[in-house]
């Protein structure tokens, strides 16, 4: 009769269906007869289970995957930079991984020609790993920002005053084939975005003003809609933290629209180009401008 | 594709670092740029996951080989008959009855596991927290299926003791 630990040897780990050779035959006999074994085979099986139910799985935290996300933003443009062979395959492979990437999160890399993304939180966060790349205003000057946003899109964009951020400047975005503004901040040492985009409906799935908080791409992205726009917050930051700042961003519009849709009562605006004015589809919403 | 993984390479890093986040860190850093670099090695999207941890393990197995010679790192290997010996010695475990809450044992399970060393802490890593085969565990860290199998075996008697003394101290102090 076979012995235990050879029986043991020949049938653990179990490794799916193997060929019935006389030694596994006899293997298994000496098992369906040997309670020892049995409970050998059972202990295994079972030690396996608690280890996997006992041991902790904490998530990656925000800090490690902003730094991560940023060595990789870094690779990508060094590899982008080279010419050399081993550089063209790195920018290959590169763009490989944010093709599939890209794929994961529903996004299109290319919305000019691409349908509609069903992730655009997934497409804001890709965005915001661009913005070591892009060309727009640096300006801590929200008067400037403004004004800079309003020469380009077709919207006016409210430039929110974040407290502890520092204001470093705007930009504009595309997704989903619609233009839309980045307004860039440092807050804590940490890059944040603020995005507005219009909306596309039923694409965030949130109601008005109800703060939707999700990761993509190694960023947190709290996102809200109002008034057929989708406002978006792109950081680094813990979630609540996050939360909090479009809390407070709301808060901001809600006051500044308050004011704009009184005028009689208000003074001279400020912030903002002359030529921009109330807009009359959302009156106390939006201020659109007229050319 | 990183980002689906993300949490699961990080707290694999991290254990294999023993808890340190830093160490962690790095090792995740080094393993993700070997994966851009190495990206077209990846025949199959689908097995992503699997290339990921593969990466992951080797540059761990890199980073402790540049530390310590390769030699001393396998001389803990059983070789086929101490191995069967060491299975035929195992004494049963207690009833499932009496095992501890899952809810205590994971800060004691980490400190366990954090005490192994390094070649078989990986396997329990990849085989029973992440639920990897042995035999692509085995792919992983480039040993054959039975020395996984082994060092599977002598991480899990060793983490055993560890399972099962909070159940023999709670069972003490109902008998008190």
């Amino acid at each position: 009769m076979l012995a235990c630990g050879r029986a043991r040897r020949l049938l653990w780990p179990d490794t799916g269906p193997r060929e019935a050779t006389a030694e596994i035959v006899a293997a298994r006999e000496h098992v369906s007869r040997c309670p020892a074994c049995q409970r050998f085979l059972d202990d295994m099986r079972r030690l396996s289970e608690r280890i996997r139910e006992a041991m902790p799985r904490p998530e990656a935290p925000v800090e490690v995957r902003d730094r991560l996300f940023k060595v990789i933003a870094r690779a990508r443009t060094d590899g982008a930079r080279g010419t050399g062979p081993r550089h063209r395959l790195w920018a290959a492979g590169l763009a490989a991984v944010l093709l599939v990437g890209g794929a994961w999160l529903g996004l299109s890399i290319t919305p000019e020609r691409g349908t509609p993304s069903r992730d655009p939180l997934g497409a804001i966060a890709e965005d915001h790993l661009r913005t070591q790349r892009h060309t727009g205003l640096a300006s801590s000057d929200s008067l400037e920002t403004a004004r800079w946003l309003a020469d380009r899109l077709p919207f006016a964009v409210e430039i929110p005053i974040f407290p502890e951020a520092q204001l470093k400047g705007a930009r504009l975005v595309f997704v989903n084939r619609q233009s839309g503004a980045v307004v860039d901040y440092v807050i804590a040492g940490r890059s944040l975005s603020y995005y507005l985009l219009p909306a596309i409906e039923g694409e965030t799935g949130t109601t008005a003003r109800e703060i939707r908080l999700a990761s993509r791409a190694g960023y947190r992205v709290a996102a809200w809609e109002d008034a057929g726009f989708t406002h978006a917050l792109v950081a680094g930051l813990p979630g609540q933290k996050l939360v909090e700042l479009a809390h407070y961003c709301i808060k901001q519009m809600t006051a500044a629209v308050a004011a704009w849709a009184t005028p009689p009562r208000l003074p001279a605006p400020a912030l903002l180009d002359p030529r921009i004015v109330l807009g009359p589809e959302n009156p106390g919403t939006r201020r659109d401008f007229h050319l | 594709m990183l980002t689906g993984h993300l949490d699961a390479l990080f707290r694999t890093a991290l254990r294999l670092c023993r808890g340190h986040e830093a160490d962690a860190e790095d090792l995740l850093q080094d393993a993700v740029l070997r994966a851009l670099d190495g990206y077209a090695q990846l025949r199959e999207p689908s097995a992503a996951r699997s290339w990921l941890f593969t990466i992951l393990s080797r540059t761990h197995l890199n980073r402790l080989r540049a530390q310590r010679r390769r030699a001393e790192m396998v001389s803990a290997d059983l070789d086929d008959p101490s191995f069967e010996a060491a299975l035929a010695d195992w004494a049963p475990s207690p009833s499932p009855a009496d095992d501890v809450e899952i809810g205590q044992l994971g800060e004691q399970l980490t400190r366990a596991l954090d005490g192994l060393p390094p070649e078989l802490r990986s396997v329990v890593l990849l085989v029973d927290v992440e639920g990897f085969t042995q035999r692509e565990a085995a792919g992983m860290v480039g040993v054959p299926e039975g020395t996984v199998a082994s060092r599977l075996f002598r991480a899990r008697r060793q983490l055993r003791a560890t399972l099962q003394a909070p159940a023999r101290d709670a069972r003490l102090g109902r008998h008190q």
